[in-house]
């Protein structure tokens, strides 16, 4: 077999050499190279490099085949050795995102689609029932109703901000769905995120929590790396989540209405806004922009909390947070949270 | 019989075949299988997957194969070596059962 002779290697990316062949196959792709990838493989035909892939949680990435190889089984030794790769990491749902034009290929590689944007990113998993398997799970859960709501949040960490979003949710509607983010690349982990949204919001009794698991903004899935204007990035990703939301999760829950803060400092999340108010009503969901509840002509949010946080000033913190957040903070618990937030900003 | 893990076995290569046990939530076997011979053989590949599974007593799992055009004997390797790491005991196999 032609393919015998190519060999498989581990890429080590502060190579000079290695990174710069990576780079050359992924731009001959139109592929950028995304960042904190954890592992990188090459297949190699003598010193040439016809073939690379990453891993990155549970995703496959910039996955890219030298043109004269293609058709040549050089995907197929990329893929079981990145399945393998992730397969010895325990981690088994994968999810690979990749441009419609390829979507064939990943099909033969036994992945499923989810979800497209038209012509620009696809959105495929190894399970043929990995989303219904979630939807089935939500949908017990269904709550029936004249408005059924949802809010997604990451809550890094809960503020009062986000618990007036929620009690204005659940003063309006009859039933709200809360989802919290729950990939594990803030600053709050996810069980501390979690415990604080359930201890703040425990006086509200027409709500659910959820987990947002693999398909509400898993931020380990952001697809980046084949989009050429960095712009253009969140747009399309936003995209991608909210119509997996208003085809899959939503229609699930029977959800209504979304409500989401008004977001005047972070532009990725405004952008998010934005896109949602165009995606979701085309399900027949509608969106609730609520403008931030301020205190003391000071708008809230997670954001000033963590600087605040960084600076060492717990104490200025407190009208901003649910006391259940401040006693966390004052906690041995919070310390060690606090000590990282404060270790990180010194060595930016 | 316990399935403590998900287990894998096998290639993506042809005349290979893609084997993938999970425990499962539900009773049964349930298998989901794509091949390059699905018309001709796909119920052929599964009664050997099914056949295999109750010759090692395995009855609530979920089977993912995808198939390259195996022969028969490469199939039941497979399913054989997924599920004896599913269970994590590839270096303790009864090779008088198998």
């Amino acid at each position: 077999m032609l393919y015998e002779k190519f060999k498989i290697e581990k890429i080590y990316m502060d190579e000079a050499k290695a990174r710069n062949q990576v780079l050359n196959l992924l731009e001959k792709n139109h592929l950028t190279l995304d960042f904190g990838l954890e592992d990188t493989v090459g297949i190699y035909d003598g010193e040439n490099l016809i073939g690379a892939g990453s891993i990155k949680g549970n995703t496959l990435r910039c996955i890219a085949v030298d043109e004269e190889y293609q058709g040549t089984g050089v995907l197929n030794l990329l893929m079981n050795e990145l399945v393998h790769m992730q397969y010895l990491r325990e981690v088994n749902h994968l999810f690979v995102y990749t441009k419609p034009s390829a979507q064939k290929s990943f099909q033969f590689m036994g992945f499923h689609k989810i979800e497209e944007v038209s012509g620009k990113v696809v959105l495929m998993e190894n399970k043929h029932d990995g989303m219904k398997s979630y939807l089935d799970g939500l949908a017990k859960q269904k709550v029936i109703g004249e408005k059924i709501s949802c809010v997604v949040m990451n809550g890094n960490p809960f503020t009062n901000g986000h618990l007036y979003l929620i009690e204005k949710a659940a003063e309006e509607s009859q039933h709200v769905h809360v989802f919290i983010v729950s990939s594990d690349l803030s600053s709050f982990p996810y069980e501390v995120r979690r415990e604080l949204m359930r201890e703040g919001t425990k006086h509200i009794k027409n709500i659910t929590i959820h987990e947002g698991g693999d398909y509400i903004i898993s931020n380990a899935t952001f697809p980046s790396y084949f989009i050429k204007e960095p712009s253009e990035i969140v747009k399309i990703h936003a995209a991608l989540d909210l119509r997996i939301f208003g085809n899959y999760i939503g229609p699930s829950l029977g959800i209504h209405e979304r409500y989401v803060g008004e977001e005047p400092y972070c532009e990725t999340t405004n952008q998010y806004n934005q896109v949602m108010k165009e995606i979701l009503p085309q399900f027949g969901m509608g969106v609730n922009e609520i403008p931030r509840k301020s205190i003391n002509s000071d708008t809230i949010s997670a954001s000033k909390v963590r600087s605040f946080i960084a600076k060492g000033d717990i104490e200025k913190i407190k009208p901003f947070v649910p006391e259940s957040t401040y006693n966390f903070l004052t906690s041995e618990e919070g310390e060690k949270v606090i000590h990282k937030i404060q270790e990180v900003k010194k060595r930016h | 019989m316990e399935i403590i893990k998900t287990g894998m076995a096998g290639t993506m290569e042809s005349s290979d075949i893609h084997v993938v046990i999970e425990k499962s939530q539900e009773v049964g076997i349930q298998i989901y299988l794509d091949s390059t011979v699905q018309k001709q053989f796909g119920e052929q590949i599964k009664k050997v997957i099914l056949e295999t599974l109750e010759s090692m007593s395995i009855t609530n799992v979920v089977v993912r194969a995808m198939d390259r055009g195996a022969l028969d004997c490469t199939i039941r390797a497979r399913v054989q070596s997924a599920v004896m790491r599913a269970m994590t005991k590839e270096n303790d196999i009864d090779w008088g059962l198998l």
